[in-house]
């Protein structure tokens, strides 16, 4: 009860692993494209604000252009300074928020965009609330903006552009990491495959193994000779086909039981497999038949086999106290007497062997000779059951 | 041979499991941005000169059925019916109090019902905007951050804002709309 619980349970487990890491999968999957689109979007942000704070320098820098030449007003230049002040701390928020700037990424530009804020700041009483402001600290101020102008060109917006800077290493580097895990569920997923297949296969070996065999004698199975035979017949190779009937095999089982008749099955059979059974297939085809085949269509050579069997059967067989001599009654076919047909060497060999039986024969019965004398023979058996 | 057929079988469902699944999470994964706003392609530029105390000016240009102006002082503006909430927002870390009158109030004394506009902030930056779609968001025109008067230097005076927090929306799906440092709204197209 416990086992069979544990082995279903393992089996539920192996189901919904599948499901189970599919799904993994796909969460981790849109985990990636959620870290893609975060960065690209943190990288846009950060690209808009750089060239806003960029255009906001220019601007500012006509503006006090203008002012110095008397050409705009002071109110206007107080704009353009406080449009110029807003931009500087968006646009710090949005490279604090980038996935793709590293800390050391960070300070530096915090220092380049931090001295840019201090020398605004330092611009305010001059700028802000005066009605004349004063134009030689504007000149001197538009040579700074200048140079904070072409520090965040030449340092920050080259390296944002280009594909091979750290910055876009960076953002590389961030993807990837976040790829490893649904690779991580993949490479997983396809274990989780192969190991299923494996197991399908193994399976299916075993039910065939199973379907080969016999599982009381080990010999081959029914279904595996008659499929070997017809094999054989499609391919038009020539064969040999044995067919043996245990003698008195009823009385025995009648005398001794069901255990003691499957007991002489069982040696008979290891003594067929482990002599004609190493030259050609030996099969249990029902309750005391056997079959065996041969690809040699030498009578001699398969007599002499025989003749190893008849020894190898002449030990008695020790059953529960009793000792049981095993006699056999074989018939033999030639495939090409029946042009190959399976159907027709089948039954050959069942007369065969049953013609053996009536004559007592200890060797095999041939039916190797012309259609005729098959004929005669079988009318000879007939006759025999008729009598 | 009936043997041989039953694993084909059992891989060819397995196979149509993983696509159906992957396709299923291909159709999770993607989710399409939304795009009711743009950036505006052709600068509207005003005909009217400000008065000295307008902080907004609601204009309509020649096919968009509609000829009004409206020039929102700083006392009109606050004499609307004013709207407040607290949000987080893509500028700053921590949640803000914003107060101001409804966008879509504004704009229904100028025009009616406007279907799209044009949102533009004092360094000339616009964007177009669906306002049938925006309009869900309840965006207003806040003129205050936390109580305090909004000044150009924190991106005042006037700044598009919507509840984000409590509408539960990702605020990269609005952030192209809320434009700040507004300066003039023009009417492109009226039912």
């Amino acid at each position: 009860m416990n086992l069979s619980q544990q082995y279903q349970l393992s089996n539920v487990l192996l189901t919904l692993l599948g499901p189970v890491l599919i799904v993994c999968i796909i969460i981790s999957g849109s985990y990636v494209v959620s870290t893609y689109k975060d960065v690209t979007y943190s990288k846009q942000k950060t690209l808009w604000d750089v060239m806003q704070l960029d255009r906001e320098l220019a601007h500012t820098k006509v503006e006090v252009k203008d002012y110095i030449h008397d050409i705009s007003t002071a109110e206007s230049l107080v704009l353009a300074y406080n449009i110029l002040w807003s931009r500087i701390p968006t646009a710090r928020n949005s490279f604090r928020k980038d996935l793709s700037l590293s800390e050391r990424d960070n300070n530096e530009i915090d220092v380049l965009v931090g001295s840019l804020f201090e020398d605004v700041k330092r611009m305010e009483p001059i700028i802000v609330g005066q009605t004349e402001i004063n134009k030689i600290a504007l000149q001197e101020w538009l040579v700074k903006l200048e140079q904070h102008e072409n520090a965040i060109r030449g340092n920050f917006i080259h390296d944002l552009a280009s594909s091979s800077s750290r910055y876009a290493r960076q953002t590389t580097a961030t993807i990837l990491k976040a790829a490893t895990i649904p690779l991580f569920f993949i490479i997983c997923f396809f274990l989780y495959l192969g190991y299923l297949l494996s197991a399908l296969l193994n399976e299916r070996k075993i039910n065939q193994q199973m379907l080969d065999h016999d599982t009381m004698t080990g010999l081959h199975s029914r279904d595996f000779m008659m499929n070997t035979l017809k094999d054989l017949s499609e391919s038009s190779s020539p064969f040999v086909l044995l067919a043996f009937d245990l003698n008195k095999f009823k009385t025995v089982n009648d005398k001794l039981g069901h255990h003691a008749g499957d007991k002489l099955l069982k040696y008979f059979a290891s003594q067929l497999g482990s002599t004609l059974g190493q030259h050609g297939i030996a099969g249990r085809v029902g309750g005391d038949e056997f079959l065996c085949v041969f690809e040699s269509t030498d009578q001699k050579t398969v007599n002499r086999y025989y003749g190893e069997f008849l020894l190898a059967i002449k030990q008695p067989c020790d059953i529960e106290g009793v000792s049981i001599q095993v006699s056999v009654s074989t018939g033999g076919v030639f495939s090409n007497n029946c042009d190959n047909h399976v159907a027709c060497v089948l039954e050959q060999a069942d007369r065969a062997m049953y013609e053996a039986k009536y004559q007592k024969l200890k060797t095999i019965l041939w039916l190797n000779t012309d259609r005729r004398k098959v004929e005669t023979q079988t009318k000879s058996i007939e006759s025999s059951f008729s009598v | 041979m009936k043997l041989k057929q039953k694993p084909t079988n059992q891989l060819i469902l397995l196979l149509a499991f993983v696509v159906t699944f992957s396709l299923l999470g291909a159709y999770y994964i993607y989710q399409p941005e939304p795009s009711f706003f743009s950036s505006s392609s052709h600068p509207v530029v005003s005909s009217v000169s400000k008065n000295d105390d307008t902080v907004l000016m609601i204009q309509a240009t020649a096919n968009s059925g509609c000829t009004n102006t409206l020039q929102l002082s700083e006392t009109s503006l606050l004499g609307l019916p004013q709207q407040q909430f607290k949000t987080h927002h893509s500028w700053s870390a921590e949640a803000e109090t914003f107060t101001g009158p409804l966008l879509e109030d504004i704009i229904k004394i100028a025009c009616g019902d406007a279907t799209k506009i044009n949102l533009k902030a004092l360094n000339d930056y616009s964007v177009d905007v669906d306002f049938t779609i925006a309009k869900s968001f309840r965006p207003i025109v806040a003129h205050s951050i936390n109580g305090s008067r909004l000044s150009v230097r924190d991106k005042g005076p006037l700044w598009i804002m919507v509840p984000s927090d409590d509408l539960k929306v990702v605020s990269k799906e609005v952030d192209g709309m809320l434009i700040w440092q507004l300066s003039d709204i023009t009417i492109l197209n009226t039912i």
